[in-house]
């Protein structure tokens, strides 16, 4: 006939192992395990799982042997950047929903590079002067170009 | 997107537009100098001059101005311009592109009847170009835009 500490042994397998009993229970408990094979054989098998949990523990914690924690991190990494993205594709479509806003920034944009002079080409010098063609069928001429304003002087001589 | 390209083509015809009405015509300005070496100053009508002046070769000590001579001439038109000095002067300015920043003109002299110079010339806007012209005495011709 089983006795009550049989009808209890799982929670206090979990309390002796834990040491939640007191001496006292402790004791008792082990008495009752000389006598019952039953609940020794229980202790046994949850000590055995127990370690092996607690090998595996070690293992995911401190990298010894084969560790699942990599995988299980590379696969929240991936997870966490599909959501990030699909978030920002959320944010963009929200901007691009009103009708008049890509309107108005390319009108701004393009008053912008007007009036910073983006479409004009290099600053001239003051007095600049390019001489394209140039011919004097009678005489000879010099050309002078001052290298700070670009004034030019053709002298024709006689 | 495609009223975007729109809007983009609009501003683009409007900065083309601006560009060819700033360049109607060549407004041009033509100062005719006697320089010498007689000490004297930069006559007071061509004071623009002076600082362009001294800071070239030229070393004459007086520059007297004969003649000043304004022309508004429109694209695809032919400007002429004469001066009855001691020797004749006769200018032909044509211009040929006038833009916001430069314009190009053909320019041809002749003094005294003959042909001294001919000459395609891009000039920035409010810049001057100056020709000697040989003679007895020599005469200086400064050719200044948006004057």
């Amino acid at each position: 006939m089983k006795s009550k500490i049989c009808h209890n042994n799982e929670v206090l397998v979990d309390a002796y192992y834990d040491g939640e009993l007191s001496p006292e229970e402790s004791q008792e408990y082990k008495s009752h395990l000389e006598e019952c094979p039953e609940c020794a054989q229980s202790l046994r098998d949850y000590g055995s799982i127990s370690g092996s949990l607690a090998d595996l523990s070690r293992e995911l914690q401190l990298g010894e042997g084969i560790s699942l924690w990599p995988e299980i991190s590379s696969r929240l990494e991936q997870e966490h950047s599909v959501r990030s993205m699909k978030s920002v594709g959320r944010r963009m479509f929200l901007l691009r929903r009103p009708a008049w806003m890509g309107l108005a920034i390319s009108a701004a944009a393009a008053l912008i590079l007007f009036f910073s002079g983006a479409f004009q080409s290099e600053k001239l010098p003051s007095n600049f002067c390019r001489i394209d063609n140039i011919s004097s069928p009678e005489h000879n001429y010099m050309i002078y170009q001052d290298k700070s304003d670009g004034l030019t002087i053709i002298w024709i001589m006689e | 997107m495609r009223i975007t390209f729109c809007v983009i083509v609009v501003l683009f015809n409007l900065i083309a537009s601006l560009d060819a009405a700033l360049g109607d015509n060549l407004e041009v300005t033509i100062d005719v100098l006697e320089p010498s070496e007689e000490p004297g100053k930069i006559a007071p009508g061509i004071q623009y001059l002076e600082d362009k002046i001294n800071r070239s070769p030229l070393k004459y000590q007086n520059y007297m101005e004969l003649a000043s001579a304004f022309r508004s001439i429109p694209q695809g038109e032919t400007g002429t311009i004469e001066f009855n000095l001691r020797q004749q002067l006769k200018l032909k300015i044509t211009p040929k592109d006038l833009g916001e920043r430069k314009v190009k003109f053909s320019l041809k002299i002749w003094s005294g009847g003959s042909l001294i110079l001919e000459s395609d010339l891009t000039l920035v806007r409010m810049g001057t170009v100056m020709i000697g012209s040989p003679g007895n005495p020599d005469l200086i011709i400064a050719i200044s835009e948006g004057f």
